[in-house]
């Protein structure tokens, strides 16, 4: 690596190039220069990777210019200067400097600096490749996940937060594999689907004997996930006491499991996931203030799709080029997937373009969307307080009512309705429940009866 | 520039030059008497900004004096 220091006082550069000498690699190559003009040639002709640029060299502030030189080289600019005018600090950021250091440098200081500048190389590409996995050009989320290098550098906790079916899991994938990669496991627990009694045993592990069942000893999540990520989706649904417990165990990074008093080290990088107010769960006391400061270090909020409706067709591009199959949507196909309002999410997108691609025909009108979607709301009305909804009702729900029945089929339509909902939301019970607007027992009533009607197919 | 404006920066010089000047004896007597190199270079540097110390507080003096007038 080629590393160039540029400061017109010859001493403060000796002493700063004979500090970093102690610092870097025996093979990386120091150069150093006095002024501007050499300063522009050695970056135009070597390959420099990290550059310390004096502020202030033959004219004032004409290190300045050289950054601008530097980012175009693709070196990486640290200004040095005695000056400490909060506006020079602030010109010198805006030109694209990425760090600003006081003279005479510390070897302190140094240090983090090249720590700092490894860090950004090792991770160069990691918003490129984001982006590429996470489908979007949605300004406020592009805003966030371009602060990736933030959650890198600080090892914050990620709290990803948005409706079921918006890439939750997907992005804290794309975290763990942009960061950890292959070094450590992801390892994945959703809270609302283990039984509260179950929380802590699957978290923290347990100790053979430690409670009734418990016949051998097992291992926890926060062990497995030991130099890897930790991924708790539906964090809301975590109990207050298995809170308080997890709390010390990102604090101080180690925990008992249950029955044991030996203590367990991890090292692992939270990151959880919710599509609750969990503000309004903290006001409530069904979440504790403490957790959800240390749980939300560095937020990510991903909108539901139709308030972000610029990544719609994006997505269905994405997903039909990255489906085994090519299929052609006609014109009116396109508009009508582009129109719905996707209450699934970017789950339930790529399911319906799945099944589209599953479809014998490749090419897709807006027919076989209607149909597929099965009823889509055309125009909603308000009538003197009833609201007046129009369907596009297909053929054959007409000729199954004939047949069968109105109630029949509206019996099974409900069913059809909750199950697609369930599925579309990852069966997911509550999220379902709180989208249908039905009461649990409704929910469980309506599930019951179709898992009845399809054993007795059976 | 303004008096004050002078005065400050007079101020920064003396004292960059001196934390400049302290750290280049560090290195010297850390570097002594092994590398030669780094001592003939750094040296007559040393004695230079010693002497650019003494020339800013002169004139750091004389600044002083011209505002108790």
């Amino acid at each position: 690596m080629n590393i160039l220091v540029i400061d017109d006082d010859d001493l403060a550069r000796i002493n700063l190039t004979h500090i970093l000498s102690g610092l870097i690699l025996p093979e990386d190559i120091l150069l150093e220069t006095s002024n501007q003009k050499d300063a522009l040639n050695i970056l135009a002709q070597e390959d420099i990777e990290l550059v310390f640029i004096d502020l202030d060299l033959e004219k004032e502030l004409a290190g300045l210019e050289i950054i601008s030189k530097a980012l175009e080289h693709d070196a990486y600019p640290i200004v040095l200067s005695g000056r400490e005018e909060s506006e020079v600090v602030e010109v010198a950021y805006e030109k694209g400097c990425a760090d600003f250091l006081s003279k005479p440098l510390t070897k302190d200081a140094l240090k983090l600096v090249l720590q700092k500048f490894h860090f950004s190389k090792k991770y160069k590409n990691l918003k490129g490749v984001i982006f590429e996995k996470y489908v979007t050009q949605d300004d406020k989320i592009v805003r966030q996940l371009k602060k990736i290098d933030e959650i890198i550098l600080s090892e914050m906790p990620v709290l990803l937060r948005g409706p079921s079916g918006t890439g939750k899991t997907q992005m804290a994938r794309i975290i763990h594999d942009a960061i950890i990669g292959s070094r450590g496991e992801f390892i994945h627990l959703n809270c609302a689907e283990i039984p509260e009694n179950l929380v802590e045993s699957e978290l923290f592990g347990y100790k053979k004997g430690a409670f009734t069942g418990a016949d051998k000893d097992k291992k926890g999540l926060l062990e497995l996930a030991n130099k890897g990520t930790l991924f708790l989706d539906e964090i809301a649904s975590m109990p207050l006491t298995t809170q308080q417990k997890l709390l010390l165990a990102i604090e101080e990074k180690t925990f008992y499991p249950l029955g044991s008093e030996k203590v367990v080290k991890s090292n692992f990088r939270l990151i959880s996931a919710t599509c609750d107010d969990i503000e309004e769960n903290i006001e409530r006391g069904e979440f504790r203030n403490d957790f959800y400061y240390r749980i939300a270090g560095y937020k990510i909020l991903l909108p539901p799709l139709k308030d972000r409706p610029g990544d719609i067709p994006l997505l269905i591009d994405y997903f039909l080029k990255s489906g085994p199959r090519r299929i052609v949507l006609n014109s009116k196909a396109h508009a009508l997937l582009e129109q719905y309002a996707w209450p699934g999410n970017v789950r339930e997108l790529k399911q319906v373009i799945g099944r589209l691609q599953a479809k014998s025909s490749g090419i897709i009108s807006d027919g076989d969307i209607k149909q597929l979607l099965g009823v889509i709301t055309s125009e909603v009305v308000d009538s003197g307080g009833f609201l007046e909804i129009s369907y596009d009702i297909s053929s054959e729900l007409i000729e199954q009512v004939l047949e069968l029945g109105l109630l029949k089929v509206m019996a099974n339509l409900e069913k059809v309705i909750v199950q697609n909902i369930y599925e579309t939301n990852g069966q997911k019970v509550r999220t379902s429940i709180q989208q249908l607007q039905i009461s649990t027992n409704r929910f469980y009533k309506i599930m019951k009866h179709s898992e009845k009607q399809e054993d007795d197919n059976e | 520039m303004s008096k004050n404006d002078k005065m400050m920066t007079l101020t920064h010089n003396l004292t960059s030059s001196i934390s400049s000047l302290v750290q280049a004896v560090e290195i010297i007597a850390e570097c002594w008497p092994e590398n030669r190199e780094l001592l003939d270079r750094m040296i007559p540097l040393t004695k230079d900004k010693g002497a650019d110390v003494l020339l800013i507080w002169e004139e750091l003096k004389e600044e002083l004096r011209s505002n108790e007038n």
